[in-house]
């Protein structure tokens, strides 16, 4: 099906790969119905684009893409409503946020990870609790000279 | 704002569906039981705030943004088929039409 993206135009998507969220991204309760696109010259990003509201998507990474170290449970409660039977059936991105001042200073949110099971496509945004995850945890040290610069 | 006094061990009711119990209050803390239906949803509020506001931020996010950001991560991190692997995990992932 063809779905309406501000920032990618119109798109093709297949109806199988778009993620049902039982829960809602925090702030955007209207958008249900989510798909991961591919913008970009590596893998070290994604887009989540809702499906049924053109304007809302979110620019999604791994921690371990960039060697941070992350762990968290998913509690009884969420494993059912997503239907989850197998970890290997779970796929967990996160939301990055890149300030338009300096892009040096972007964070990922660790504190509500995105949880997907890819067996059924159910999803939602988990709010970890007990954790000193940050919602907003630089991806790079605040350090600016450490950062290797490569051209384009 | 209604305001109610309860002891340890009583409960409000909201909505019949909805219970909370003061399972325990000293000091600074009051430990609360909520016990709702599962399509209703509790957060602690400042994790609450500051998920919202790290998503809003987010969605403001424009694709030349997130170039700018891929530049400045060392090639060396961008090549690993590994990493496109634990994206496809399952999932294909849909490119972006060129047209």
């Amino acid at each position: 099906m063809k779905i309406e993206t501000v920032r990618f135009g119109s798109i093709e998507v297949d109806e199988k790969l778009i993620f049902e969220f039982v829960r809602p991204i925090i702030g955007y309760d209207e958008a249900h119905k989510f798909v991961l696109v591919e913008n970009g010259q590596n893998n070290l990003f994604r887009w989540l684009q809702a499906v049924d509201a053109p304007e809302i998507a979110f620019p999604v990474s791994m921690p371990s893409l960039f060697n941070i170290e992350y762990q968290f449970e998913i509690d009884d409660e969420y494993v059912e409503i997503l239907g989850l039977n197998s970890q290997n059936d779970l796929l967990t991105f996160n939301i990055v946020n890149i300030p338009n001042s300096n892009p040096k200073d972007s964070t990922i949110n660790l504190l509500g990870p995105i949880i997907i099971n890819v067996n059924n496509n159910k999803g939602m945004q988990l709010v970890l609790s007990g954790t000193d995850y940050q919602a907003r945890q630089r991806l790079f040290p605040k350090d600016v000279s450490s950062i290797k610069e490569v051209g384009v | 704002m209604l305001v109610l006094s309860r002891k340890n061990g009583q409960k409000i009711i909201i909505n019949e569906d909805i219970e909370i119990l003061v399972i325990e209050c000293s000091q600074n803390i009051v430990k609360l039981g909520i016990s709702a239906p599962r399509d209703v949803k509790v957060y602690r509020e400042e994790v609450y705030r500051e998920i919202k506001y790290a998503n809003i931020k987010s969605n403001e996010t424009t694709s030349e943004l997130v170039s700018q950001l891929e530049n400045l991560i060392p090639k060396e991190n961008k090549t690993e088929d590994a990493k496109s692997v634990q994206w496809n995990k399952k999932t294909k992932i849909i490119k972006k039409k060129n047209d």
